[in-house]
């Protein structure tokens, strides 16, 4: 039988991976829309990479508030406690 | 027609003229033209000077109208050019300005993006941290040992 801690904790990690997954998904969309909005500005592919990649960095581990919960909660996950 | 004829003429008119019409003041241009000049010869006179005039009028039109329309020419060209610099200026300045605030417009909007997006992690990451410390804390107070 699957221990309560441990099922809540693969739910967590669950949401945290279908979450991520839609905001991938979201965030190829957005770069698509941006993408055909600069067009005029003739940017090339690696320069649009480097671009779209920083703005993921400033909106995730760039950004201290949410590095930190970022860190708490692989603090939380990887307590030894539980299955 | 002998001499004396024509004397004689030119005092049956005059006669007729000095008692059929009234007397004309001695005055303008055909007053130095003898005691002889009608109407018509007034009139034609007048056609004359007026001639005269025209051509006069016309001769110096033509003399100066070349060097009238050189000074236009010069005049209307240095405006022009600097109307031209004046424009070019201008619109390279609005130009300048429109692409700054497109520039800016575009780097608002993706501040405004990142911001969004910001927010959002923060939201499901904190909703994690929560959801992880509540399950902590039910299985602490489930797993606790017995007090003594």
């Amino acid at each position: 039988m699957i221990d309560p801690y441990t099922f809540i904790r693969l739910v967590t990690v669950s949401l945290g991976l279908v979450w991520t997954a839609t905001a991938l998904i979201r965030l190829v969309r957005n770069a698509g829309d941006w993408k055909e909005k600069l067009a005029p500005l003739h940017l090339d592919e690696r320069s649009w990479r480097r671009w779209i990649a920083i703005a993921c960095l400033r909106a995730t581990v760039l950004d201290p508030l949410n590095l930190a919960l970022l860190c708490l909660l692989i603090a939380l996950w990887t307590l030894p406690v539980g299955g | 027609m002998s001499a004396w004829e024509r004397w004689w003429n030119a005092g049956k008119k005059l006669l007729h003229r000095d008692r059929g019409t009234p007397r004309q003041p001695r005055s303008g241009p055909g007053a130095g033209q003898g005691s002889a000049a009608g109407p018509g010869e007034k009139r034609g006179l007048s056609n004359w000077v007026e001639d005269r005039a025209q051509r006069v009028v016309e001769h110096a039109y033509e003399s100066h109208a070349q060097d009238l329309e050189h000074r236009a020419m010069r005049v209307m060209t240095s405006v022009y050019e600097k109307s031209a610099d004046d424009l070019e200026e201008r619109a390279a300045r609005a130009l300048r300005r429109a692409i700054e605030a497109e520039a800016e417009h575009i780097k608002d909007a993706i501040e405004h993006g990142i911001e969004v997006k910001k927010r959002e992690v923060r939201l499901s990451l904190l909703v994690l941290v929560v959801s992880s410390l509540v399950y902590l804390a039910l299985y602490w107070i489930t797993n606790r040992p017995a007090a003594p």
